[in-house]
């Protein structure tokens, strides 16, 4: 612990002996940690597991294609899923969990919402999904609840809105008795029949809704799960037609996404699926006479936004697919340090120079040269930890600077969507995860930087070194 | 002496050299696209540019029946309305003149909106974007394009009696015919993915002077064909008189209870053409490669102004006893600067040629940016499309880029070195 002290304390003291070569030295690592930082913030922003998407490494995002023997060889068409395809075939597997249907909120746009007597009045996005939206995602519920399954299957006109849409409209908020459930997927509780959140209503399209539950707005950046309202899709006063089958009995208009139990994977998905496909395959043929195909395909969020190799012929994730998806956002961030290190480098090469009498004198006394180059390199890690440090904050900044402009906004959402919530999470930012590849990426531009500088110094014959005072 | 300088520290120079020459072939393809983005949005101006200042769009709906928005009324007039809210809008003493329209021009850019056209007999077919206006309607006139000599006047081309005639471009008809005077000549359009039934044998009837769509592209090859009413909520086109003041037209009558109406149809959501594709137009392809990469060369562009600096800084503080010497003899303070410029200059610019022989190598597989790739095709006259003038001005920006930045770079260091007086330069250590 002692020469741990020692040590910082010389590495303070070299720190504050050269202010100019430190100030520089810090920018120039603030710069190229930053740049790192925003490409490694971004990735988690789509990728990882942020409330309330807190089960997007579970979670599997599917697609739904039917071919006839009769069309063009490699021909397929794509559907969206009917409420058949989910309960008949999806919420029977064992490796799920939760099975939600759903239209994404970018398919209705330019709609508004207001109050109950049209004084007030907000463009909305609005997500009709059913119950398990509310245990795939983790929103937290300041009023009421999500809705039930049995409002689910009576197709009754109730939603959860957010609380920025409840103020803007002005209605009541009834707090929940104690935050049950904050972090935690949100089970159905019984309907409510007090005022607040479970009395007011609202109109959308002209058409009354019951609000059950307010929840915390989600910002823009949470992709699938951001919008103002969340309805049963069985709603019938819209005429939206979510639950109709189209031309095959599991083609219909939904999206769907699955939540894996736990410990299951995408392959167990796909392997667990094999034989329903088949199943479905064989009658469908039968019933329309004529050879049908099947093709589900599942994407995990790191591959629905991280896909740049494709996959393999059978459509099935692996851990060294991902590795090497992640590749050319290596290769990034390793660009974006690798120019600075070069700049580093100069750097302490330069310092290097003026202490080689003082590393002369030492190898004199016995020192080794991988102790002092040990020494060199680590002082130099305080130097880039501070400068990491600042970079952190930096690339924060940069986030919090541009969240407001139509480029990055578009980044996450459609143009057309004309209601966002501007806010940024911590735990966007400050993860363990994010918080290793910082220091990792402090460890590699310290030794791209100090490295191959301190041990050319260090290489120099020692009465060399002693005569180059001058 | 610039060269010996730069020889005898060498050692402190190389990495500062090594720098300039990976962030001139990093930072390359960035600043060609940066380059092409800013030429095709602010210098590359279509002849027929049209004034945007007096434009206005709004849209026609029908009037809802019941004051809570269900149903719409009909009546009498029928479509026959809108013709008559158009009618209503002309007699106001600010209007110029109206246009209804199904689609604004420019407005929802997409990519149906491109299919091939060549001539008759010639087989090189072209890329040309197609905008329909609706027959009697003063589009030309009200949207401000203007005909080329020897094509009928703009009023008669809104007319369209011609069954099957278009409109075309004057780059489009000097492309098709290697003239602008292609009235009563043919083409053939359609067929992109090579449906043979898709293709219409047109007849031109009118050359107009090239006008851009999208402002971050250049113009492309136009063409305007007529159509019937799509719907009975067009748009409507609204130039005002030169003298009229647009913001004080809005806002007289876009208040709700102000909108324009007649019969069974209002004016609705008017604004100014300028905000209309400001609200409409997704953010092209273009304006986001800018933006991206302007924040990536921006990146690059800081560590090398930090490098230098450091790098500069650092050497400076070496050599202040030789500038206090020089200093003695006689050596003004512009001669420092001279000489640590010199020497900044001929490593940056050594430094940038080698960074971009280096690229010359990817430029040479297709890696030089065309901007999008409607707006480029087959332009051989214009420099972009040019491999080496293309090439050649992207290195002479890079160039004088990086000379930006590394002088100002250098700047801080050497402002000191000059200021030093040569007593305590001499006794620097």
């Amino acid at each position: 612990m002692s020469k741990f002290i020692l040590f910082l304390r010389h590495a303070i003291a070299l720190v504050r002996a050269d202010k100019l070569f430190s100030t520089i030295y810090v920018a120039g690592t603030a710069v190229a940690i930053a740049s790192a930082m925003v490409v490694a913030i971004f990735v988690h922003i789509v990728v990882g597991d942020i409330a309330p998407e807190s089960n997007r490494s579970r979670t599997l995002y599917l697609n739904n294609h039917f071919r006839k023997a009769s069309m063009q060889e490699g021909e397929w068409h794509y559907y969206g899923f009917s409420t058949e395809a989910i309960d008949s075939c999806f919420r029977k597997m064992k490796c799920v969990e939760a099975v939600v249907g759903f239209t994404p909120g970018y398919r209705y746009t330019g709609n508004k919402v207001s109050d109950m007597e049209r004084q007030r009045e907000m463009p909305v996005t609005f997500i009709p999904t059913n119950p398990d939206f509310f245990r795939l995602y983790d929103f937290t519920f300041l009023s009421g609840r999500p809705f039930s399954g049995q409002e689910f299957q009576n197709g009754e006109p109730v939603c959860v809105i957010t609380e920025r849409l409840a103020k803007t409209l002005g209605l009541g908020l009834t707090p929940n008795p104690s935050p049950a459930g904050e972090g935690q997927n949100q089970q159905p509780t019984p309907l409510s029949h007090g005022r607040g959140a479970g009395g007011e209503a609202l109109l959308l399209g002209g058409k009354a809704f019951r609000v059950v539950g307010v929840v915390k707005t989600v910002s823009y950046m949470m992709m699938t799960a951001a919008a103002d309202v969340y309805f049963p899709y069985t709603e019938e006063a819209l005429n939206l037609g979510l639950g109709r089958q189209s031309t095959y009995a599991y083609a219909g208009f939904l999206d769907v996404m699955i939540l894996l139990r736990k410990g299951f994977s995408q392959q167990d998905f796909m392997r667990e699926l094999e034989p329903l496909q088949r199943r479905y395959e064989a009658v469908a043929s039968s019933q329309a006479g004529e050879e049908i195909s099947w093709r589900v395909t599942a994407n995990s969020q790191f591959f629905r936004f991280l896909n740049f190799f494709g996959r393999n012929s059978e459509g099935k994730e692996s851990p060294s697919l991902m590795a090497m998806n992640l590749m050319p956002i290596a290769l990034l961030m390793l660009l974006f340090l690798l120019l600075p290190a070069i700049n580093l480098s100069g750097l302490v090469s330069n310092r290097m120079e003026a202490r080689r009498a003082e590393m002369g004198i030492r190898k004199t006394f016995g020192a080794k040269r991988r102790w002092l180059l040990r020494e060199v390199i680590n002082e130099n890690l305080v130097l880039t930890l501070i400068g990491g440090a600042v970079g952190w904050v930096l690339s924060w900044l940069f986030f919090r600077l541009t969240l407001h402009t139509r480029e990055f906004l578009t980044l996450f959402q459609s143009e057309d969507i004309k209601s966002y919530e501007f806010s940024l999470d911590p735990a966007m930012f400050f993860t363990p995860t994010l918080f290793l590849v910082c220091f990792l990426c402090c460890a590699v531009l310290n030794l791209m930087a100090a490295l191959i500088p301190a041990w050319r110094s260090l290489r120099k014959p020692i009465v060399e070194s002693l005569n180059q005072k001058r | 002496m610039t060269l010996k300088n730069l020889w005898a520290h060498r050692g402190k120079n190389g990495f500062i050299f090594v720098e300039i020459i990976l962030a001139a072939v990093f930072s390359f393809f960035a600043l060609d696209a940066i380059v092409v983005v800013t030429y095709n949005t602010h210098i590359a101006r279509a002849s027929g540019e049209f004034e945007k200042e007096h434009l206005l769009v709004g849209e026609v709906s029908p009037l809802p029946t019941s004051p809570d928005g269900e149903g719409t009324r009909s009546d009498t007039l029928g479509v026959w309305g809108l013709y008559a809210l158009r009618d209503h809008v002309q007699s106001l003493p600010e209007v110029q003149s109206v246009s209804l329209a199904n689609e604004v021009f420019g407005g929802r850019y997409q990519e149906s909106s491109w299919d091939s056209v060549r001539t008759e007999t010639g087989t090189q077919a072209l890329l040309a974007y197609e905008h329909s206006f609706l027959r009697g309607e003063h589009f030309f006139e009200t949207l401000g394009l203007t005909s080329v000599e020897g094509s009928p006047s703009v009023e008669e081309l809104s007319e369209a009696k011609e069954e099957y005639g278009v409109v075309i471009t004057r780059s489009l008809a000097q492309a098709l015919f290697g003239t602008e005077k292609a009235v009563g000549r043919r083409i053939v359009y359609g067929g992109k993915y090579n449906f043979e039934e898709n293709r219409k044998h047109l007849i031109v009837c009118g050359v107009v002077e090239d006008v851009k769509a999208i402002e971050n592209q250049r113009y492309f090859y136009s063409i305007f064909y007529p159509s019937d009413l799509w719907d009975n909520s067009p748009s409507m086109l609204i130039r005002l008189k030169p003298d009229a003041d647009a913001e004080a037209f809005l806002a007289r009558y876009d208040m709700p209870d102000m909108r324009l109406q007649e019969g069974t149809y209002r004016l609705t959501e008017t604004e100014t053409f300028k905000d209309y594709l400001k609200h409409h137009n997704r953010l092209s392809e273009g304006h986001m490669l800018f933006t991206v990469f302007s924040i990536f060369l921006s990146i690059l562009l800081v560590g090398v102004v930090l490098g230098t600096l450091g790098t500069y800084w650092l050497q400076i503080r070496g050599r202040m006893e030789d500038i206090g010497i020089m200093r003695s003899f006689g050596a003004k303070r512009r001669d420092i600067f001279r000489m640590i410029w010199q020497e900044a200059a001929l490593l940056t610019f050594v430094a940038c040629v080698i960074g971009q022989i280096i690229w010359l190598q990817f430029a040479m597989n297709d890696l030089l940016f065309m901007g999008e790739k409607h707006g480029a095709l087959e332009r051989e006259t214009d420099w972009v499309a040019q491999f080496w003038p293309h090439f050649f001005t992207v290195c002479g920006v890079q160039l004088l880029l990086m000379l930006l930045v590394v002088t100002l770079g250098i700047t801080i260091p050497t402002l000191i070195a000059m200021y030093t007086k040569p007593v305590e330069a001499l006794r620097h250590e």
